[in-house]
């Protein structure tokens, strides 16, 4: 899964269990650049509560929001390494009801073209890229 | 009935057979102890049962608090993601 071009949003879910206090929030987003040529990407990070009733992101509530522009590594030996990013935002209250969702929304804001941005699942690929992380929020 | 009716060949009534070995064995002192522990192992297993019962439901009890981290995973096919309580496994 990435986002660039097309599609330029991707969205991971969770279903809550209960409300979320106001507080800081931190946010890992290490991701991998694609695309040939490609030297950036500029990625925006929302996390939003949305309803368990909605279809759609209309009752959406931004419970916070960052954005972070990706460098790839010169270097092509290292073309596919992970670029890290995290970042501690603070985040509103969230009166979540047991069923609503949690979204963790990652769009593509700009950059060059053809370039993608892939949530990096890879972790460390194994001690090959110290420091590399699977995206993750922790909560406040 | 017709056992009841039986009579030996000289005419006198025939002996009323022993009474059963289950009917007999409750009156027996030793009978009555193997009784008892046995009971008594039925209980005791049924109790471990319940205690183990008890700490099972104790220690993984539904979930009804938020976690505090999640992480980015995939989902079943592997073109959606969804977050999840739980580190995944590298790929």
């Amino acid at each position: 899964m990435r986002v660039g071009d097309s599609p330029d949003t991707l969205e991971a879910a969770y279903t809550l269990f209960g409300p979320i206090p106001a507080g800081n929030w931190h946010l890992v987003g290490d991701g991998i650049l694609t695309g040939s040529g490609v030297t950036n990407i500029t990625v925006s990070f929302e996390v939003r509560l949305r309803p368990q009733a909605a279809v759609a992101t209309e009752l959406d509530t931004i419970l916070l929001s960052t954005q972070n522009t990706f460098q790839r590594d010169p270097d092509p030996q290292r073309a596919f390494a992970p670029v890290l990013f995290e970042a501690t935002v603070a985040g509103r209250r969230a009166d979540a009801a047991p069923g609503d969702r949690l979204i963790w929304r990652i769009h593509a804001l700009r950059g060059d073209s053809g370039a993608m941005y892939i949530p990096n699942g890879d972790g460390d690929r194994r001690g090959q890229y110290p420091g590399a992380r699977i995206p993750r929020l922790d909560l406040p | 009935m017709a056992l009841l009716n039986q009579r030996r060949a000289d005419g006198a009534p025939t002996k009323p057979s022993p009474p059963g070995a289950s009917r007999r064995v409750p009156g027996h002192p030793l009978a009555r102890l193997r009784a008892l522990a046995s009971l008594r192992a039925l209980a005791r297993a049924l109790a471990s049962w319940l205690v183990l019962g008890v700490l099972l439901s104790c220690s993984s009890p539904p979930r009804t608090q938020n976690p505090g981290t999640l992480w980015v995973s995939f989902g079943q096919t592997e073109l959606d993601l969804v977050l999840a309580d739980r580190e995944p496994p590298y790929y």
